[in-house]
């Protein structure tokens, strides 16, 4: 645990490649801060339209925060998803057709 | 701890009146499982069913006044953890295996979900193991009237047909399709409890727990169809809530390598979005970077620890996850994941952090690493 604001380490959850000795026998040794780092830009990219963005706290949890500044701080993916809905105000729906149209819309 | 010294645990579940407990009776009767130790789960307060089940009473324990899904997930930990302390202490007979009664009504994955997170049961325990009564003369109506039903049938590892020999052969023909329907991986056993050729389907139980966890490498097998999404089973309607209520499975294959990371946000958010209506879910995914397979399998919310096989199990190079789900359009499924899939590449391109020099600790700056900046010497005093 941090001494300094109370965040618990986090331990290993299924989607995590970086430590499976699979990942660094095939010769992709995934890097657990590179792991993150895409995990963090992948969860930005669907929640842009919801106006929720997420942030890495120190390689040990994650921040989300929304469009007027409200923020919230947990530990894997699964908690990731349950703050967001709170903080966008509506269930994120990885089957909602508008959803999906945003994603596929190409970035400019 | 090694998995020789876990014991094994197995969840006895099904429906209202399908012979669970004449089933827990006849397993706890029988030698090869007169050394478990029971849980007994009852909704109502005052507990009946533990009466009826012929076992050491120092070895049983009952939980009533609740589901073992919702109400006394608790007393389940505080159970297990007073049976191994007396097993321990040696207060009672080292037991051998730990056999879990649910409710009627349960939902059996919120069970499998505490023991997998509880750490007493991770330590000390195998992976669960579920077993399901179906009533062979009622099942079509139950299933039909009740989710929870479907949903003990398609967390089952082993469904056992009780009262068999109440109904001609088409019928039972027909409820053992409808329990493959609803979940192909598990094994079909028939029973006729009550009669004196249980020992026969006893044994069986018991040479399915001594096999250990199956690999859900068969997904691929049980589903060889050429279609991109593939619908298995017309589904049960339920008439008490209207036509979305139905149960379906359907395949996706994916010619292309799927980035794990990517994967795991989708699937994450599908089950935490849609896991109420996601029974079971299977894969073999042919991962980016990876010469072999991994296979996952997950129910409703909850995602076993993923698989890394040594190697393709055949020439067929493609991702395969098959779904049994409540009301879930494939085609969306499909897309959704497609879409997901593709995100990967589109935020490697898009990464701010891409060809840029990183300027902290850790980075190098023209070949020369940049270090972790001193203390100032007013610090170090």
């Amino acid at each position: 645990m941090c001494g300094l604001c109370g965040a618990l380490g986090s331990s290993q959850y299924w989607t995590d490649a970086a430590g499976r000795p699979e990942f660094e026998a095939a010769g992709r040794k995934v890097v657990r801060r590179n792991e993150r780092s895409q995990r963090v830009a992948l969860v930005n990219a669907v929640l842009r339209p919801c106006h929720v963005t997420v942030h890495d706290w120190g390689g040990n949890s994650f921040v989300l925060q929304n469009a007027v500044g409200k923020k919230q701080n947990v530990y894997n993916l699964a908690g990731v998803w349950s703050a967001a809905d709170e903080l966008a105000g509506h269930p994120v729906d990885p089957l909602d057709e508008h959803l999906l149209d945003e994603l596929e819309r190409p970035r400019t | 701890m090694s998995d020789v010294q876990r014991l094994p645990v197995l969840i006895l579940t099904g429906f209202l009146g399908s012979g669970k407990t004449t089933l827990l009776n006849r397993l706890v009767g029988h030698a090869l499982f007169r050394d478990s130790a029971v849980l007994i789960n009852e909704f109502g307060e005052i507990a009946l069913d533990h009466h009826l089940v012929m076992h050491s009473a120092d070895r049983m324990v009952v939980l009533a006044g609740g589901c073992v899904c919702c109400a006394v997930r608790e007393d389940v930990e505080g159970a297990l953890r007073e049976l191994f302390d007396r097993r321990d202490r040696g207060q009672i007979p080292a037991f051998e295996r730990i056999i879990i009664e649910t409710t009627g009504l349960a939902d059996p994955v919120p069970l499998l979900l505490t023991l997998q997170t509880f750490g007493l049961a991770r330590s000390r325990l195998q992976p669960p193991r579920v077993i399901t009564t179906v009533d062979a003369a009622l099942n079509a109506q139950t299933v039909a009237a009740f989710s929870e039903a479907l949903r003990q049938i398609a967390a089952a590892d082993l469904v056992v047909i009780t009262k068999a020999d109440r109904v001609e052969d088409p019928t039972l023909a027909m409820v053992r399709e409808r329990v493959k329907a609803i979940n192909p991986w598990c094994r079909v056993a028939e029973s006729n409890l009550a009669s004196s050729q249980a020992d026969a389907g006893l044994r069986e139980v018991y040479a399915f727990l001594q096999a250990g966890s199956a690999r859900p490498q068969a997904v691929w097998q049980q589903h060889p169809r050429g279609h991109r999404i593939d619908w298995t089973a017309g589904g049960h309607t339920n008439p008490a809530s209207g036509a979305g209520h139905q149960a379906q499975s359907f395949s996706i294959s994916l010619d292309e390598a799927i980035d794990w990371g990517s994967f795991g946000v989708w699937l994450t958010l599908l089950l935490h979005r849609h896991g109420e209506r996601v029974l079971r879910v299977k894969g073999i995914v042919n991962v980016a970077g990876l010469s072999a397979p991994v296979v996952f399998h997950a129910a409703q919310h909850m995602v076993h620890p993923p698989e890394h096989l040594d190697s393709w199990p055949s020439e067929d190079r493609r991702s395969h996850i098959v779904f049994i789900v409540l009301g879930l359009d494939p085609a969306l499924v499909l897309r959704s994941l497609r879409v997901f899939s593709s995100l990967a590449a589109r935020v490697a391109g898009a990464s701010p952090q891409r060809g840029v020099t990183p300027a902290g600790a850790g980075g190098t700056v023209a070949g020369r690493p940049i270090r972790r900046p001193t203390a100032p010497s007013w610090i170090r005093g």
